[in-house]
């Protein structure tokens, strides 16, 4: 047992300084993301009201997040890739442990990704107040509210999780076959116009708009999603060049 | 819009991203000890920006805090209550924007918005006076508006109100657009937030200020309120 946790140490050391280049593009990512939304918000909405117009700019981490949660996708599919197992296989000295090291080291990216997602917010903030004469009502800040802080952090590290872990199942899928490209976006065609999505909408934003129900629901999938891709990639059979 | 089409844009931005970081990554290779510094440099100027912020913010933030909300809204509603029965208070005086006299002809006084399509809130309090003469008092209230932790106060314009004909007092709504900064921490579209995107009114989170005129009006002088502005005192 020892011997085994002392190889997937070794395994989660060599493949997260192997793929911690990646992170560089997970900053320019939030960086982009960072200008981008300095401009107005990641978010615009209005209202009336009385006598007046309410036109408001949200200034929030969503806009970043979701650049950030695309590199998470793209990273959980590269993982799987056959080229990338090929370069990596002459160091690993138990293949069967590479999809453990592999989930380890998405969640551990997801951590990384929450963390900086909802700091750069800040970095947006500082950017702005230096560089343009905008007022805030600085409404729910870490300072003001550090509850708001980090349920929505361990929000963001969950869901980041979950879109790790479809991206890991989908990447183990296609590399057994092409033809579950196919297979899966009629599935995704199938159940964006079925009735689910609309209950599972109903269900989280109207019935149960809490953080427990949604993050029991995105823990659940996200492990769903790991543990089929490793009993597919245990299976799997990879060859050397 | 079916939700295919909402998700659809979605997905193929996904598909193009993906590709694209793809390409990126096979052109770009980076020697590991950069990326370590990098990745440093970056922590420590995400924690440097996060410890600026109270700096940046005492300067530059109209946050109201919650309990300022709550406490507003009660001291709008005491003000209504004691406008309509006619016990208005030194604190009340402090929303006090105006105030006239006013010397009608005839007896009869129209009140009459300018555009009636237009939706323009209850707002005219009518107190009768025992006087014989032809005077109307007119004093014009706003209280304070308190939306998204933001003090909209200074930037509403109460409602225009103006003598025409000599025994029209007109209302017209004002032009009021404004603009607000809102900076937070939550991710919109999770939905145990704030719910930012409907920006629903909620009485429960907000002190929506108003205008109120209040009229001292003799008892002899008929008041025809043709587009429903008056407010009545509760019926005990």
């Amino acid at each position: 047992m020892s011997l085994m946790m002392k190889a997937m140490k070794a395994q989660i050391k060599f493949k997260l300084n192997a793929y911690s280049e990646g992170m560089i593009y997970l900053i320019v990512f939030q960086i982009i993301g960072v200008v981008l939304f300095s401009f107005s918000g990641s978010g615009q909405m209005g209202r009336g009201a009385g006598n007046f117009k309410l036109e408001i700019s949200l200034y929030s981490p969503a806009g970043i997040f979701i650049l950030s949660a695309l590199w998470m996708f793209y990273v959980a599919v590269s993982l799987t890739r056959k080229e990338t197992r090929r370069e990596l296989l002459p160091f690993i000295c138990l293949p069967k442990l590479s999809s453990i090291s592999d989930i380890i080291i998405l969640i551990g990216m997801s951590a990384f990704l929450s963390f900086t997602v909802m700091l750069s917010n800040y970095l947006l903030y500082d950017i702005i107040v230096l560089f343009t004469k905008k007022e805030f009502s600085g409404s729910m800040a870490i300072f003001d509210e550090p509850k708001v802080f980090f349920i929505n952090l361990i929000g963001v590290f969950i869901v980041s999780m979950t879109v790790a872990a479809f991206g890991y199942l989908i990447g183990t899928l296609v590399q057994i076959s092409k033809l579950f490209i196919i297979v899966l976006i009629a599935l995704f065609i199938a159940y964006v116009k079925s009735k689910l999505i609309l209950f599972i909408g109903h269900y989280f934003y109207e019935q149960n708009p809490q953080f427990l129900p949604f993050a029991i629901f995105n823990i659940a999938i996200a492990i769903s999603c790991f543990f089929i891709a490793y009993l597919i990639s245990s299976r799997m059979e990879v060859k050397g060049v | 819009m079916s939700i295919l089409a909402l998700i659809l844009p979605l997905v193929i931005i996904l598909i193009i991203g993906t590709s694209i970081i793809g390409k990126l990554t096979k052109h770009f290779k980076l020697s590991k000890r950069p990326t370590k510094k990098i990745i440093l440099i970056y922590i420590a100027l995400l924690i440097v920006a996060l410890a600026i912020y109270p700096a940046l913010t005492s300067s530059n933030t109209l946050r109201i805090t919650d309990e300022e909300i709550q406490q507003q809204i009660k001291i709008n509603k005491t003000f209504e209550q004691n406008a309509l029965v006619n016990k208005l208070t030194e604190d009340d005086a402090k929303f006090l924007v105006d105030e006239w006299i006013y010397t009608l002809k005839g007896e009869e006084l129209y009140l009459k918005q300018v555009s009636p399509d237009e939706y323009i809130e209850k707002q005219v309090i009518v107190h009768w006076t025992d006087a014989k003469n032809q005077q109307i008092e007119g004093k014009v209230y706003s209280t304070r508006s308190i939306l998204y932790n933001m003090d909209l106060t200074e930037e509403i314009e109460p409602t225009l109100i103006n003598w025409t004909d000599h025994h029209t007092l007109t209302f017209q709504k004002p032009e009021n657009r404004i603009e607000g900064n809102i900076f937070t921490d939550e991710i919109v579209f999770f939905p145990f937030n704030k719910d930012y995107i409907s920006l629903n009114a909620n009485e429960e989170v907000e002190a929506q200020g108003s205008t109120y005129v209040v009229l001292k009006v003799p008892k002899h002088i008929n008041v025809q309120d043709e587009n429903g502005l008056r407010m009545y005192p509760p019926v005990e």
